[in-house]
C-alpha cells in the first residue's frame, strides 16, 4: 500500500526550510521513545481487528542528513508480543523550533524478529497537539501531547498507530430552532475541543465535550460534558462510537452531575480513514439540537491512504 | 482687588510694574476720557488713579498671562519653559484669577467650561476623574493630562477633584508633554498656582450661598514678614445639600461636605537662593452617584453610595541660581490618599451586590533639574533627573446579596441542569480582594533651544523606565445545596430530596510583574513675527504616553469566573489578559499661532492638529452579566482637529474671550474580538467645544472705583458618544450663565446663575448588567458670593 504525503506536506517542507533557517540549525543525532497503541487491520475483513497497547517504538532522528529510522521491541499481533524490528534510516523531513521537533518519513523497511517482512513504513510525529488544560479535570490531559502517526506493512495486515487517549478541535456547528414554526437557526463555534479515551478493551470508550456550547442563546460554555462507556465498533476506516439516549454528566468542583436536561438523543462518532487523526461526531442534544464536528487531534502533516 | 505685584528688588519686577502702569494707564485715560464725556466734568486724579486700578483688573487673560511670567522662579512649570505658551511653541489656555473668580471656578473641574478641547464632565463623585484632551482620554486608572497645584505633580487622578478658593491662575498646556514631564501628560499638561504671599498680603475671604443648601467658605491670611520670609495659611470649607434624590429611600444621593487647609512658606536663605514649602490637606464626604435608569427614568438604588476621602500633600521647592547664568531646581514630592469608595454597583432598587474600595497610597517624587544659556542667550538648555515611588494598599471586597446570588449564579446553573437545581447556602456571598501595588520609576531628560534671530528651534527627548507590580489575594468562602430533582421543574418543588452539599472555598494568589521603557521625543520651530506685533507661528512634532499597568476593578469578575468554573460553567478570560494593560502611546503633529491684532486688543491663539495612538487604553463594560469595568488595548486611534481662542477688548472696560474646539477622533484598528469597530468616533470625547463670554464693566459715576460688572457667557459641548458602536450618543447642548456684581475696594457682591435656560443633558452613561444608566447635567443654580479682603 502506498501512502502518499499531500501537498500540505510539501508546503510545510518550504515553510520548514525557512522555519530552520530562522530558528537555527536542527539537532544532529538524538533519539527519542513514544508509547502508543497499535490498531492492526488484516486485508481480509473477515478477519478479526486487533488492538495492541503500550507499544513502545524508538525514533532515531539524524536531523542533519534528514534521516529516520524507527524500531520497536514491544509489538504484540497475532498472538505474539514483544516482537521487535528496526527500519532503515528514512529519506525524510525533520522540523524544530519553537521548543518542539517535528519529523516525516517514508517508505521504511524493516524485518520483523519473527521473519515476516515490514514493508512501507510512513509517518510522522510531533509534539505540537491540540491540547486543552482544565483545572481540576477528571480526566486530565498533558499540556503538550507527543503524538506519533505511523502504519506499515506486515505480510496482509496494516498497522496504525494511535493514542487510546486523544483529543480532537475543529469547528461545531448546531443547528436548531427555538420553538415551533420559528425559521432554523445555526450556531458554530471552535472553542469546544472533543476527547475519546478508550477502555483497555476496546469495547468502550468515554467522550468527553469540553467547552461545549449548543446555541447562542446559552450564553455561557459548559466547562466539561462527559458521556462514559459508548459502545466501540473497530472497522477498516478505524472505528465507529454510537450510542443512543445517553444521559450526560457535568463535571463541576463538586463531582460528576447527571444531567438529563441534556440527553444525547444519538451520538456517532467515526474515523474517516484508519490514521485516527480525524473524526467526524454528530448528535443530537434534548430533541432539539443537532450537531456536527469534524476535527483533528493533530495540527501538522496529512498522511492519507492511497 | 488684586493688588499689584509687591517689589522683590531687582529691576526685572521693577520693569513689569513700569509696564503694566504703562498698559492700564493707556487704557484708564481712555475711561476717564470717557467717563469725563458722559458725566461732563473734569476727572480728579485720585479717581483717574482709581479708575486705573480697576482697569488694570479687567486686564484680558492674556495681558494677565504675559504679566506673570517675569517671572516665578519657583515655579517649575515656567522654570521648564512651558510659562507664556503665547510665546512658546504651545497651544494653551490660561485662566487668570480674575476670570476664575467670576466663572465661580474652584478647581479642574471648572476649566472643562473654558479650554477648548478639554472636557471633564461632572460624574458620579470626585474620585471620578475623566479627562479628554483632543478626543484622547481616560476614565479609569491612569490619566492622559498631568495636573501640578504648587509645583506637586498630582501622581493619581484620585485626587485630581479639589477645590481651590485661592487660585492665583491656572493654565492648560495642550499637546503631549511627556518629553519634560514623563508619564501621564500624553495630552496636556494642568498648572494651577494659588495666591502667594509674596503677591499679596492681608486676609482675603469668600463666603457663596446657592440653591440645595449650597455654602463656601475660604478664608485666607498671606503675609511677608521681610525681605528674606513669607508665609501664607488658608482654608476652605464647602457644603452641597444635593439634589438629585434617590426614589428608592427619598434620599438626596449627591450631598457633599469639603474642607481644605494649605500652608505655604517662603525663605530666601540668600540672594541665589530661594526655598518654598507648600502642604496642604483635604477631607471630603460625599454621597455621590445620582445615576439614573435609562427605562425608568429614575434614580433608584437600595444599597449605600459614598465617597470619603483624605488627601496629603507637601511639596518642598529649592532654586539656586548658580554662575554663569545657570539655575538649579529641585522639587521634592510626598503624597498620601487614603479613600473609601462604597457603591451600590448595581444602581437597583433590588439587592444585586456592592463594592467598596478602601485604598490608601503613598507616593514620593523628586525632580532635579539643572538650566542654562549660552552663546550671550541665543541658546538656552535644561537637563533633568526624575525619581518616584508608589505604593498602594487597596481592600475591595465585592458583596453578592439575595438577587445576585440567585440572578446572576444560581439562575444560570439551574437552568443548565434543572434535574440537579442548587440552593445556595447564605443570603450573602462576599468575595473578598486585597491588593498591594508598589510601583517606581526613574527618568532623565533634556530639552536645547536655540534662537537665531526671528526664529528658534527647540528638541527635547526624556526617557522613563518604570517597575509596576501587583499582589493580589482574592477569596472566598461559601456553600451551597444541591439537590436531586427528577421533574426537573423550577422552582424546586418541596420535598425533594438532597443530592449532595458542596462546599466553595475559592483562592487566588499572586504575583504580577510589568516593566517598560519608553522614550519621549519632542521638536518644534516657532517663527517669530515681529511686524505683527509679537506674533508667531510654529510647528511642533511630539510623543507622548499614558503608563500602564494592573485593573483591580476586574478581580471581583475574575472571582465570579471561578467561582462559575466550580459549577461546571467555563472561564471566559484569565487573569493576565483580563487585568493587565499596556501603555497608551501617541505622536502629536501640530500647527498654530498666537497673534496679536489692532495693538494687542485682539489676541488669537489658533492651532490645528493630528494625533495618532497606539494601544489606545479603553474603559469597557464585559459582555454579559459582570461586576466591573475593564480596561483594554485598542488597537490604533488617530485624532485631528483645531483650537481657536479669541481674547478682545474693543473698548476699555469691556472684554470679549471666544473659544472653540473641534475634534474627530475615530478607530483606526479595534475589534473586541465580535465586532469591528474601525471608523467609529471614540466614546466620552465630544467633537465640539465652545465657550464665549462677555465682561463689561460699569464705573458708578460718583464713586469710582466702585463699579457695577456685568458678565454673561455661554458653554457648549458634544456630540458625545456614548459607546464603540455609535449607537447612543448626548447631542450638543449650550449652557447659559450670567453673573451681576457690585465690586467696592476692599468688598465686592456678586449674583451669579449656571444653565439659567436650565437645558437638560447628560453627562454620562453606561450599561451594567444589560441595564442603561445615565447621570443627568447639573440643572439650574444661582448663588451669591461675598468676597472681602482686610
Amino acid at each position: 500500500m502506498k501512502f502518499k504525503i499531500v501537498g500540505g506536506l510539501l508546503m510545510a517542507a518550504a515553510a520548514g526550510m525557512i522555519l530552520t533557517s530562522c530558528l537555527g540549525e536542527p539537532k544532529n543525532d538524538y533519539s527519542f521513545s513514544i508509547k502508543v497503541s497499535n490498531l492492526i487491520i488484516p486485508d481480509d475483513l473477515n478477519s478479526e481487528i486487533q488492538v495492541s497497547h503500550g507499544c513502545t517504538y524508538s525514533l532515531k532522528v539524524d536531523g542533519v542528513k534528514n534521516k529516520i529510522a524507527v524500531s520497536t521491541t514491544t509489538l504484540a499481533m497475532n498472538g505474539s508480543s514483544n516482537l521487535t524490528f528496526a527500519s532503515n534510516p528514512m529519506d525524510g523531513l525533520v522540523l524544530s523550533g519553537y521548543g518542539s521537533e517535528s519529523a516525516t518519513f517514508a517508505r521504511g523497511t524493516a524485518k520483523l524478529s519473527n521473519g515476516k517482512e515490514v514493508t512501507d513504513i510512513n509517518g510522522f510525529y510531533t509534539s505540537i497537539v491540540n491540547y486543552y488544560e482544565l483545572a481540576g479535570d477528571p480526566f486530565p490531559m498533558a499540556v503538550v501531547r507527543p503524538m506519533l502517526v505511523m502504519n506499515y506493512r506486515v505480510g496482509d495486515t496494516t498497522i496504525y498507530t494511535f493514542s487510546p487517549d486523544s483529543f480532537f478541535s475543529g469547528s461545531t456547528t448546531t443547528t436548531y430552532s427555538l420553538g415551533e414554526g420559528a425559521p432554523e437557526k445555526h450556531f458554530t463555534t471552535k472553542d469546544a475541543v472533543y476527547r475519546v479515551k478508550f477502555a483497555e478493551n476496546m469495547k468502550t470508550a468515554t467522550l468527553v465535550l469540553y467547552n461545549i456550547q449548543f446555541a447562542e442563546e446559552m450564553g455561557v460554555k459548559l466547562a466539561a460534558v462527559v458521556l462514559k462507556d459508548l459502545p466501540v465498533t473497530l472497522c477498516k476506516d478505524g472505528y465507529v462510537i454510537s450510542a443512543q439516549n445517553v444521559v450526560p454528566e457535568m463535571f463541576d468542583d463538586s463531582g460528576l452531575t447527571p444531567m438529563p436536561r441534556y440527553i444525547f438523543n444519538n451520538i456517532v462518532v467515526e474515523t474517516p480513514n484508519p490514521t485516527l487523526t480525524d473524526i467526524k461526531c454528530d448528535y443530537t442534544v434534548a430533541g432539539a439540537f443537532k450537531g456536527v464536528f469534524e476535527g483533528q487531534c493533530v495540527n501538522k502533516f496529512e498522511v492519507s491512504a492511497k | 482687588m488684586i493688588q499689584l505685584n509687591r517689589l522683590h528688588g531687582g529691576s526685572q519686577q521693577g520693569a513689569l510694574n513700569i509696564m503694566k502702569r504703562r498698559v492700564a494707564t493707556a487704557i484708564a485715560v481712555a475711561a476717564a476720557v470717557a467717563l469725563a464725556g458722559t458725566a461732563k466734568r473734569v476727572i480728579t486724579a485720585e479717581e483717574l488713579q482709581d479708575v486705573q486700578a480697576l482697569a488694570s483688573d479687567l486686564v484680558s487673560d492674556s495681558i494677565a498671562l504675559s504679566n506673570a511670567t517675569i517671572l516665578d522662579d519657583l515655579d517649575v512649570v515656567a522654570v521648564k519653559g512651558s510659562s507664556n505658551f503665547r510665546i512658546r511653541p504651545l497651544s494653551g489656555t490660561y485662566i487668570s484669577s480674575i476670570r476664575a473668580e467670576g466663572l465661580e471656578v474652584h478647581g479642574v473641574k471648572g476649566m472643562s467650561d473654558i479650554v477648548p478641547n478639554f472636557y471633564m464632565p461632572d460624574y458620579g463623585s470626585r474620585i471620578t476623574s475623566s479627562i479628554y484632551v483632543r478626543g484622547i482620554g481616560a476614565r479609569m486608572d491612569q490619566p492622559a493630562v498631568g495636573l501640578t497645584v504648587d509645583n506637586v505633580g498630582i501622581m493619581n487622578k484620585d485626587a485630581y477633584d479639589i477645590d481651590i478658593t485661592d487660585i492665583a491662575s491656572m493654565e492648560m498646556l495642550r499637546g503631549p508633554q511627556s518629553s519634560m514631564y514623563g508619564r501621564n501628560t500624553m495630552t496636556g499638561l494642568i498648572n494651577i498656582r494659588t495666591l502667594s504671599p509674596r503677591d499679596y498680603e492681608g486676609w482675603k475671604s469668600l463666603v457663596t450661598v446657592g440653591l440645595h443648601s449650597m455654602l463656601k467658605f475660604h478664608l485666607g491670611w498671606y503675609h511677608t514678614f521681610n525681605e528674606r520670609c513669607a508665609m501664607s495659611v488658608s482654608g476652605n470649607f464647602y457644603r452641597y445639600g444635593g439634589e438629585f434624590i434617590n426614589e428608592y429611600n427619598n434620599k438626596t444621593v449627591d450631598k457633599e461636605v469639603y474642607g481644605g487647609m494649605r500652608v505655604k512658606n517662603y525663605y530666601n536663605p540668600s540672594e541665589s537662593v530661594k526655598i518654598a514649602n507648600v502642604a496642604s490637606f483635604s477631607l471630603l464626604r460625599q454621597g455621590g452617584y445620582p445615576y439614573e435608569s435609562v427605562a425608568t427614568g429614575k434614580i433608584a438604588y437600595n444599597d449605600t453610595c459614598f465617597y470619603r476621602r483624605f488627601i496629603f500633600t507637601d511639596g518642598l521647592t529649592v532654586t539656586a541660581n548658580l554662575p554663569e547664568n545657570m539655575t538649579l531646581m529641585s522639587v521634592t514630592t510626598a503624597q498620601y490618599i487614603h479613600d473609601n469608595m462604597t457603591l451600590d454597583q448595581d444602581f437597583l432598587p433590588e439587592p444585586y451586590f456592592t463594592l467598596t474600595q478602601r485604598k490608601r497610597e503613598v507616593s514620593l517624587t523628586q525632580d532635579i533639574m539643572l538650566k542654562g544659556t549660552e552663546l550671550g542667550g541665543n541658546y538656552s538648555w535644561l537637563a533633568g533627573l526624575y525619581g518616584f515611588y508608589r505604593h498602594l494598599h487597596m481592600d475591595a471586597p465585592v458583596t453578592f446579596k439575595e438577587a445576585g446570588i440567585q440572578n446572576l449564579i444560581v439562575d444560570h446553573r439551574n437552568s443548565s441542569n434543572p434535574h440537579y437545581p442548587i440552593v445556595w447556602d447564605t443570603d450573602v456571598l462576599p468575595l473578598n480582594s486585597v491588593f498591594r501595588m508598589p510601583s517606581g520609576g526613574v527618568a532623565a531628560y533634556h530639552e536645547s533651544r536655540f534662537d537665531a534671530g526671528d526664529w528658534n528651534f527647540a528638541g527635547g527627548i526624556r526617557l522613563d523606565y518604570e517597575n509596576v507590580q501587583l499582589n493580589y489575594d482574592n477569596y472566598c468562602s461559601s456553600s451551597y445545596t444541591m439537590y436531586d430533582n427528577p421533574a426537573g421543574t423550577l422552582p424546586i418543588p418541596a420535598g425533594v430530596a438532597v443530592f449532595r452539599k458542596v462546599p466553595v472555598e475559592l483562592s487566588l494568589h499572586g504575583h504580577l510583574r510589568t516593566h517598560y521603557l519608553q522614550i519621549s521625543p519632542k521638536v518644534s520651530v516657532i517663527r517669530h513675527l515681529p511686524g505683527v506685533n509679537g506674533s508667531n507661528v510654529y510647528v511642533t512634532i511630539g510623543k507622548g504616553f499614558k503608563a500602564g499597568g494592573f485593573n483591580t476593578q476586574m478581580f471581583s469578575d475574575v472571582l465570579q469566573q471561578k467561582l462559575m468554573e466550580k459549577m461546571g460553567i467555563a472561564s471566559q478570560y484569565s487573569i493576565e489578559d483580563i487585568v493587565s494593560y499596556k501603555p497608551e502611546k501617541s505622536w502629536n503633529f501640530e500647527i498654530g499661532g498666537h497673534f496679536n491684532f489692532l495693538k494687542s486688543r485682539l489676541k488669537a491663539d489658533v492651532s490645528l492638529f493630528y494625533i495618532n495612538v497606539t494601544d489606545q487604553q479603553l474603559t469597557v463594560f464585559p459582555p454579559g452579566e459582570t461586576t466591573g469595568r475593564m480596561m483594554t488595548n485598542a488597537g490604533k486611534t488617530r485624532s485631528f482637529g483645531g483650537e481657536i481662542t479669541l481674547d478682545y477688548t474693543p473698548v476699555p472696560l469691556l472684554n470679549v474671550m471666544v473659544s472653540y474646539g473641534y475634534t474627530n477622533a475615530r478607530f483606526v484598528k479595534y475589534k473586541d474580538g465580535n465586532i469591528d469597530y474601525k471608523g467609529k468616533r471614540l466614546p466620552y470625547a465630544p467633537s465640539n467645544t465652545l465657550f464665549a463670554q462677555v465682561t463689561y464693566l460699569i464705573p458708578l459715576s460718583s464713586k469710582a472705583p466702585y463699579y457695577v460688572e456685568l458678565s454673561a457667557n455661554v458653554s457648549g459641548v458634544g456630540d458625545i458618544y456614548w459607546n464603540e458602536a455609535n449607537s447612543l450618543k448626548q447631542n450638543l447642548y449650550a449652557l447659559l450663565g450670567c453673573s451681576v456684581a457690585y465690586k467696592a475696594p476692599r468688598w465686592s457682591l456678586e449674583l451669579w446663575g449656571k444653565n439659567l435656560t436650565d437645558t437638560g443633558y447628560a453627562t454620562f452613561y453606561f450599561k451594567s448588567m444589560g441595564n442603561e444608566f445615565l447621570q443627568r447635567g447639573k440643572p439650574i443654580s444661582v448663588g451669591a458670593t461675598v468676597r472681602a479682603t482686610f
